[in-house]
C-alpha cells in the first residue's frame, strides 16, 4: 500500500484540530466498467459532463456542505486525479477545505476502500461518504440536521442515506433498481434489496424476514427512490467493514448486512428529499443528467455559475449556454438545451439541439447534431449527422459521417468521410483489452462490484483486436472496435447489461421515459416468457427452428406438473404425454427429459420451501412417479439415457447438494425397480472418467461401488446354494 | 342514495365460548349478542337508517335467520313507532321533506357456506345497482355519509372501496386477539391517484413460509407502497355495479346485461350524480374463484391490479382516520371493547339511573343493567353491562364485565374483565379475572380463576385446544373469518394461472 500523500503546501501544519470539523471521503473509482472505452484513458470522475469534469460537481457540493477535510480515494488512474487536483482551485490556499488524495491501488471495491481508510485511521468522527460522480443540489445542512436528530434518538444509528424521490426523473433510476423498506414513523431502513428490472424475465419476489418486522407498525416499500450515494456515516462504519471482510458494495452488502443482522443492532436511516441527486453511473444516466442539468433541474447548480475559473458561460433562453469567443455562422441554428464551449466555431446551416459542445471544436457546414455530447477539440466535417452519440476529445470526423444512436467515439479517433456507423458502435483509438476475470464476474452479477474498471490496461498485440476497423472508420481513419463484454452471452442478466452499455435510446427504454412514470412499458416483454405453472424460468431460445421442441418442452412440463400437482393416476399422465409426443412428433428422449425436469422441479420446490429435506423429497416424488419411466424406456440404451438426463438436469437446476440429489434419485429409481444394475454399471463406465461431472457423482460413485459389492455377495450366496 | 345494503350475519366462531354451535341447543346467534344490552345488529341497522340506503337486506344462514327475525321484531316495531311519533311532530313544521319512511328490511336466508359464494350465487341476481356489503358486528361513530362521499369520489377504475380501520385495542394480554395481517396498499403522497388496496397476507402465513414475499411486479407498478400491521378489515365494502358484471357468470351476462343497463340508465336520468363523467371501465374477466370468504375475494380482486400486464380495475382502500372509533365485535377482546365503547357513550349522555337495585348497592354511571334484575345490597358495579333477569347477590364487585341475561351471581363474588354467558351461575365467594364463561356453566364456590375459558364440553385446560380445533374445522364456513389459508405452493400456482402467457 502506498503511503498517504498529504497535500496542501503549508496549510496542514497550522490546522487546529477541531472536533466538529466535517470530513468527507470521495470514492473516485466506481469499480465498474460501464464507461468503457472512455474510462480506459481517463478516470470516470474526470470525464466532462456539460464541459466540466464530474469530480467538480462533487467537490462543489462538499464545499457547500461546509466540509473541512476531503479525502479522495483513488485506485485506477490515480496519477491523473492527483495531477488534476494539484492544479485545481481546490488546492489554493483559500480553498474551503483541505484536499488529500489517498492512493489505494489494491482496492477492488468500496469495501476495500473502507478497510483501507480504517487502516489509515484518518476518520475521527462523522463523515460524508460520497461517490465522485454525484450531481446534486441537496441541501446538506438539512440532511446533517436529520442525521444528528436521529442520532440523538437512536444511539445505534450509524448511517444516513440520502434518497431522492424519483417522480420527475424516473428514468435515471433504471440502472440499479433497488427497493428500500423503510419504517414509516422514523424512516429507518428495515431492509434493502436489489430487484430485477421491470422487463426482467424472472418472476421474483422480495422476501422479508418477519423477524425484522416485529415492532414495526407500518412500513413502506419504496421502489421510487434514486440513491444519491451521499451518505453520512458515523466513525463506526469503517471498522464494521473491517470486521466483515466480505462486505464489498456499500448497499447490497453493507446496508443489507447491517439491517438484517440481529447481532449488530445498528441502524441505517434514510433521508428522503425532493431535491435533485443522482450518480452518473451509466451512459443513460450521463445523457439524462446532462439534459436535466441544462434544463436547470439542479438549480442552483447551473452552468453559468462557472465552477471552473476559466469558464465564461452566460445563459439565454431557451436553456442555451454560451462561453466567450464562440463563433456562430449566420445561418446556423442553435436549439434548446445546448451548451457551447469557448473557441468553438460552428459553420453555415448547421443545426444543433439538446447538445453539449466542448471547447475549441470546429463544426462544419450543414451538420445536424441532436442529443449528443461533443467534447473538446473535435473537428466535424460538413454534412455530417450525429444523433444520440458521445464524441470524446480530439476526434476528427470527416464529412458526411453519420453516427447513429448510441455511438461512443473514443479519444483521438479519426473517422473518414462518408462513413456510417451503426447503432451502438464504440470506437477507441487504441485496442483495449478487457480484464478477463472482470468479464467473468460481470456476467455473473449485474451489479459488477469487484472488477477494476478504469484500470483496464492497454494491451497491444492481441489477436483481432488490434486491427483497425476499416469498415467503420474508413481507410484513412484510426479506431478500433471496443467489444462489449456482454454482447456474446444471451441470458437474461446480460440483456439488462447490454442496455446499460449503450445510450438510452433503445425503443424499449425510450418508451419507458415517454410514458407516464408508473407504467413500465417493458412488461410486454416479461410476460411472454413465463413458463407455465412453474416458479423457475429457465433459459429459453427464441429461434424459430427450435419452436417445435420448445413447445413440446413447455407443454410436456406443464402436463407432468399438472399430473403431479393434481395427483392424476399414472395412466392418465402417460396417456396425456403420449398424445403430446405423437402430435408434436418428438422422440422418447424428449419425453424423458420433460418428465425428469418436472420431477426435479417438484423436488426443488419441496426443498426450497423447506417442506421436506432433500432426501425425503427425492424419495417421495420418485417413488410416486418413477413408474412413468417404465413406459418411456424400452431398451438398455434408453435407461442409460435416462440416467444421463437425470444427471444433466440436476446440474442445470442449482441444488445445494447436487451430488446428494443425484445419488438419492438414482437410488430411488433403483429401489423402484426402474433401473437394473447392469444399466447402472454400463452408464457408470461411460461417465466415471469424465472430470466435468466429478463434483456431481461423488456420492454416486460410492453407491455404485456398494452396489457392485452387494451384487457380488449375493451372487456368491447364490453360488453357495 | 341508490345503494343496496347487505348485512352479513356470521356465526361468530371467534366468539367461542359465548357463541357456540357445538351443542344441540343453539345459543343466541352472533348477530343478536348484546353490546350494551342491545343486539349488535341493531347498531348496524341504525347506521343503515342514517345512511338512507335504498334497501336493507339481512343475509344469514337458513338455521339462524328465523331466530334473528324474531329477535328483531320488537326493535322493528319500535322503529315504526318512532317514525310515527316523529312524523306527527314534523307535519307541523317545514321539515317534512326530511322525513323518510323507514325502509323495509328483507331477510334473506342463505344456504352457502362462505360469503364469497353467498354473494356470487345468491345475491347477484338481486343487485341492480351499486351496493354495500356490511358485517353485522360493528359499532362506530363514523357517519355513513363520509364513507359514501369517499365512495363517490374514488377513482374511476376502482371496482369497489374497502374500508379499513386502525386497531385501537392495544393490550394483547388476552388470548382472543384477532388475526393480524400485513395489509399492502399504495401510497398517494404525490399522486393524483388515491390509495389502492394491493394485497393482504396473514401474519400466520408469513410465519409459516418464513418470509413476507413482495412481488417485484407489484413494486414496479406501485413503487411506493405501504405495508401496515395495525390495519384491520372492517368488512365494509362499497361496490360499484361493475363488480356484479365482473362476477356474474358469462352465460347470464348476455341475457342480463342489456336489461339491467337500460334499467340503470333510467335511474341515471332522474338523478344528478358525479358519475355522469365516469369513464366506462373496461372489465376484463378473469376466472375469480369466489368459493371463499369475501375478504379473500376482494384480496384477489386487489391482486389483479398488479398481477397482469394490462391494467385491471382496482379496489380502493379507505382508512378510517385515527380520531374515529370503530369496533368490530368479531372476537372476545373486541366484543369487550365494543361494549365499553357503548358504555362510555352512555355514561357521557345519561345521568345516573337506578332501577331495581336497593339504595345500598352502587351501579356506576358507566354501567347498564337490564330488566328484571335483582341486585342485592352492597354490590358494586362499574363499567359493566348486565343483561335481563340477572340475579346478583350481596357484596359483589363487578368491574368491566359483560354479563348476558339470566345469570345468577351469588354473594361475595368478584368479577373483573369477565364475559359470562346466559344462564351461567357463579357460586359464592368466587373470584374471576379475565375469564370467559360459557352459558349454563356453573362455577363452583370459592374458585379463584384467572384468564381461563370455562366451557362445559371438556376439562378447562383442554378448552383452548378444542376451540382451536373447532376453528380450524369450521374455518371455511365462517362469514367474517379472514383466514388466509393458502400455502406458498398454492399461491404460486394461483399466480401462474392468472398470468397471461
Amino acid at each position: 500500500m502506498t503511503p498517504k500523500q498529504k497535500r496542501g503546501t503549508a496549510s496542514h501544519k497550522d490546522v487546529v484540530e477541531q472536533d466538529d470539523r466535517l470530513q468527507a471521503v470521495v470514492l473516485t473509482d466506481s469499480f465498474e466498467t460501464r464507461f468503457m472505452p472512455l474510462s480506459a484513458v481517463k478516470p470516470r470522475c474526470l470525464l466532462p459532463l456539460a464541459n466540466i469534469p464530474l469530480i467538480e460537481y462533487t467537490l462543489e457540493f462538499l464545499a457547500k456542505a461546509d466540509v473541512k477535510e476531503v479525502y479522495l480515494v483513488c485506485s485506477s488512474h490515480a496519477d491523473q486525479i492527483n495531477e488534476y487536483i494539484e492544479n485545481s482551485k481546490w488546492n489554493l490556499p483559500w480553498s474551503p477545505f483541505k484536499v488529500s488524495t489517498i492512493i489505494s491501488p489494491e482496492s477492488r471495491s468500496v469495501g476495500d476502500v473502507m478497510r483501507d481508510i480504517d487502516n489509515r485511521g484518518v476518520i475521527n468522527g462523522d463523515f460524508v461518504l460520497i461517490s465522485g460522480d454525484v450531481i446534486s443540489n441537496v441541501q446538506f445542512d438539512k440532511m446533517l440536521d436529520f442525521h444528528k436528530k436521529t442520532h440523538a434518538k437512536d444511539k445505534d444509528h450509524i448511517l444516513t442515506m440520502c434518497l431522492s424521490k424519483a417522480i420527475q426523473h424516473y428514468k435515471t433510476r433504471s440502472i440499479e433498481p433497488a427497493t428500500f423498506i423503510l419504517d414509516k414513523s422514523n424512516s429507518r431502513c428495515i431492509y434493502y434489496e436489489n430487484i430485477d428490472k421491470p422487463h426482467s424475465k424472472i418472476k421474483s419476489a422480495l422476501s422479508i424476514d418477519p423477524e425484522l418486522l416485529e415492532d414495526v407498525k407500518e412500513f413502506s416499500l419504496r421502489n421510487d427512490l434514486i440513491d444519491c450515494r451521499i451518505d453520512i456515516c458515523s466513525a463506526q462504519v469503517p471498522p464494521l467493514f473491517q470486521d466483515n471482510f466480505d462486505y464489498q458494495t456499500l448497499r447490497e452488502d453493507f446496508v443489507k448486512g447491517v439491517v438484517s443482522s440481529d447481532l449488530l443492532k445498528k441502524g441505517v436511516y434514510a433521508y428522503i428529499t425532493d431535491e435533485y441527486g443522482s450518480r452518473v453511473d451509466s451512459w443513460q444516466a450521463y445523457d439524462e443528467i446532462s439534459q436535466d442539468f441544462l434544463g436547470r433541474w439542479v438549480y442552483p447548480v447551473v452552468l453559468e455559475a462557472n465552477p471552473l475559473e476559466e469558464n465564461t458561460y452566460s445563459y439565454e433562453s431557451p436553456h442555451i449556454y454560451k462561453e466567450k469567443d464562440v463563433v456562430l455562422a449566420e445561418s446556423c441554428k442553435i436549439g434548446k438545451c445546448t451548451a457551447i464551449g469557448s473557441g468553438t466555431k460552428i459553420g453555415e446551416g448547421t443545426f444543433i439541439q439538446d447538445c453539449v459542445i466542448g471547447k475549441n471544436c470546429s463544426i462544419g457546414k450543414n451538420i445536424k447534431i441532436s442529443n449528443s455530447y461533443i467534447w473538446d477539440n473535435t473537428v466535424i466535417g460538413d454534412h455530417s449527422v450525429i444523433t444520440h452519440s458521445i464524441v470524446a476529445s480530439d476526434v476528427e470526423l470527416g464529412s458526411k459521417v453519420i453516427l447513429n444512436d448510441g455511438c461512443v467515439i473514443g479519444f483521438d479517433v479519426k473517422i473518414d468521410s462518408g462513413m456510417i456507423l451503426p447503432q451502438g458502435s464504440r470506437i477507441s483509438s487504441s485496442p483495449i483489452e478487457t480484464d478477463v476475470p472482470s468479464v467473468f464476474e460481470e456476467s455473473l452479477s449485474a451489479d459488477s462490484n469487484s472488477s477494476g474498471e478504469e484500470k483496464a490496461s492497454f494491451a497491444v498485440n492481441k489477436k483481432n483486436r488490434d486491427i483497425i476497423a476499416i469498415e467503420l472508420v474508413g481507410p484513412n481513419g484510426i479506431g478500433y472496435v471496443y467489444e462489449s463484454d456482454y454482447s456474446d452471452d444471451d441470458d437474461d442478466s446480460s440483456i439488462s447489461n447490454h442496455v446499460s452499455n449503450t445510450l438510452v435510446h433503445h425503443v424499449e427504454e425510450l418508451y419507458l421515459s415517454d410514458d407516464s412514470i408508473r407504467s413500465t412499458s417493458a412488461r410486454t416483454k416479461k410476460k411472454r416468457t413465463m413458463s407455465s405453472g412453474s416458479m423457475y424460468t429457465d433459459r429459453e431460445d427464441y429461434e424459430t427452428e427450435f419452436e417445435d421442441e420448445e413447445d413440446f418442452e413447455k407443454e410436456g412440463i406443464a402436463t407432468v406438473e399438472r399430473a403431479i400437482e393434481n395427483n392424476h393416476d399414472l395412466d392418465t399422465a402417460m396417456l396425456e404425454l403420449n398424445t403430446l409426443r405423437m402430435s408434436m412428433n418428438v422422440t422418447y428422449h424428449e419425453v424423458r427429459t420433460v418428465t425428469i425436469k418436472s420431477i426435479l422441479r417438484r423436488i426443488n420446490h419441496f426443498i426450497f420451501t423447506q417442506t421436506l429435506g432433500a432426501k425425503e423429497a427425492v424419495s417421495k416424488v420418485f417413488s410416486q412417479w418413477s413408474a412413468l419411466f417404465k413406459r418411456q424406456c424400452f431398451d438398455p440404451e434408453d435407461y442409460i439415457d435416462l440416467i444421463n438426463i437425470v444427471m444433466e438436469e440436476i446440474m442445470k437446476i442449482d441444488f445445494d447438494k447436487p451430488n446428494l440429489i443425484l445419488f438419492a434419485s438414482l437410488n430411488s429409481l433403483y429401489e423402484n425397480d426402474i433401473l437394473e444394475e447392469s444399466s447402472i454399471y454400463s452408464w457408470w463406465d461411460t461417465i466415471s472418467e469424465d472430470p466435468s461431472y466429478s463434483n456431481v457423482v461423488s456420492l454416486t460413485s460410492k453407491w455404485v461401488e456398494w452396489l457392485k459389492t452387494a451384487d457380488e455377495e449375493s451372487s456368491e450366496e447364490d453360488d453357495d446354494e | 342514495m341508490n345503494l343496496q345494503a347487505f348485512i352479513f350475519c356470521g356465526k361468530g366462531n371467534h366468539l367461542s365460548p359465548i357463541v357456540d354451535q357445538h351443542f344441540e341447543h343453539r345459543s343466541t346467534p352472533k348477530a343478536l349478542l348484546p353490546i350494551g344490552n342491545r343486539p349488535m345488529i341493531e347498531y348496524v341497522i341504525d347506521w343503515c337508517d342514517q345512511a338512507n340506503f335504498k334497501e336493507i337486506n339481512i343475509v344469514a344462514q337458513v338455521d339462524e335467520i328465523e331466530q334473528i327475525k324474531e329477535g328483531l321484531t320488537t326493535f322493528l316495531e319500535l322503529r315504526e313507532k318512532q317514525f310515527e311519533a316523529l312524523s306527527k311532530v314534523l307535519t307541523q313544521s317545514y321539515h317534512t321533506n326530511h322525513l323518510h319512511k323507514p325502509i323495509v328490511i328483507n331477510f334473506i336466508s342463505s344456504k352457502c357456506n362462505n360469503t364469497g359464494e353467498k354473494l356470487t350465487k345468491e345475491l347477484l341476481p338481486r343487485i341492480t345497482n351499486d351496493f354495500v356489503l356490511l358485517p353485522c358486528d360493528f359499532v362506530t361513530d363514523v357517519p355513513p355519509q363520509i364513507l359514501y362521499d369517499h365512495f363517490l369520489n374514488m377513482d374511476d377504475n376502482n371496482l369497489a372501496m374497502s374500508v379499513y380501520y386502525n386497531n385501537q385495542i392495544e393490550n394483547s394480554d388476552r388470548r382472543h386477539m384477532g388475526k393480524q395481517f400485513f395489509t399492502v396498499y399504495s401510497n398517494n403522497d404525490d399522486l393524483s391517484e388515491r390509495s389502492v388496496l394491493l394485497d393482504i397476507y396473514s401474519k400466520e402465513n408469513v410465519a409459516k413460509t418464513k418470509y413476507l414475499q413482495i412481488r417485484n411486479h407489484m413494486l414496479w407498478r406501485y413503487p411506493n407502497a405501504t405495508v401496515s400491521t395495525k390495519l384491520l378489515n372492517s368488512f365494509i365494502y362499497y361496490c360499484s355495479y361493475d363488480l356484479v358484471k365482473l362476477l356474474r357468470d358469462d352465460k347470464s351476462t348476455d341475457r342480463n346485461d342489456n336489461s339491467s343497463d337500460e334499467e340503470s340508465m333510467e335511474i341515471d336520468l332522474t338523478e344528478i350524480k358525479p358519475s355522469y363523467f365516469k369513464r366506462k371501465n373496461k372489465l376484463i374477466k378473469d376466472t375469480i374463484n369466489s368459493n371463499k370468504s369475501l375478504a379473500k375475494v376482494f384480496r384477489d380482486l386487489a391482486r389483479r391490479s398488479w398481477q397482469h400486464e394490462e391494467k385491471r380495475s382496482t379496489v380502493a382502500i379507505f382508512i378510517l382516520p385515527e380520531v374515529t372509533s370503530f369496533y368490530r365485535a368479531n372476537n372476545l377482546n373486541s366484543f369487550m371493547e365494543a361494549n365499553r365503547f357503548i358504555l362510555k357513550i352512555k355514561a357521557q349522555s345519561f345521568s345516573k339511573q337506578g332501577k331495581t337495585a336497593p339504595t345500598a348497592s352502587v351501579i356506576g354511571i358507566d354501567s347498564i343493567v337490564g330488566q328484571d334484575c335483582t341486585i342485592l345490597e352492597k354490590t358494586n358495579i362499574k363499567m359493566s353491562a348486565i343483561g335481563d333477569g340477572c340475579k346478583i347477590g350481596k357484596r359483589c364487585r363487578i368491574v368491566g364485565s359483560i354479563i348476558l341475561s339470566n345469570v345468577t351471581i351469588e354473594d361475595d363474588v368478584t368479577l373483573e374483565n369477565v364475559i359470562i354467558g346466559e344462564h351461567a351461575k357463579i357460586s359464592i365467594k368466587s373470584k374471576l379475572t379475565n375469564c370467559d364463561v360459557e352459558e349454563h356453566y356453573v362455577v363452583p364456590s370459592r374458585s379463584v380463576l384467572k384468564g381461563e375459558v370455562l366451557s362445559r364440553s371438556e376439562g378447562n385446560s383442554d378448552v383452548e385446544a378444542s376451540s382451536n380445533a373447532a376453528e380450524s374445522t369450521t374455518d371455511d364456513d365462517e362469514t367474517d373469518e379472514e383466514t388466509d389459508e393458502y400455502y406458498d405452493d398454492e399461491e404460486f400456482d394461483d399466480d401462474d394461472g392468472l398470468f397471461e402467457r
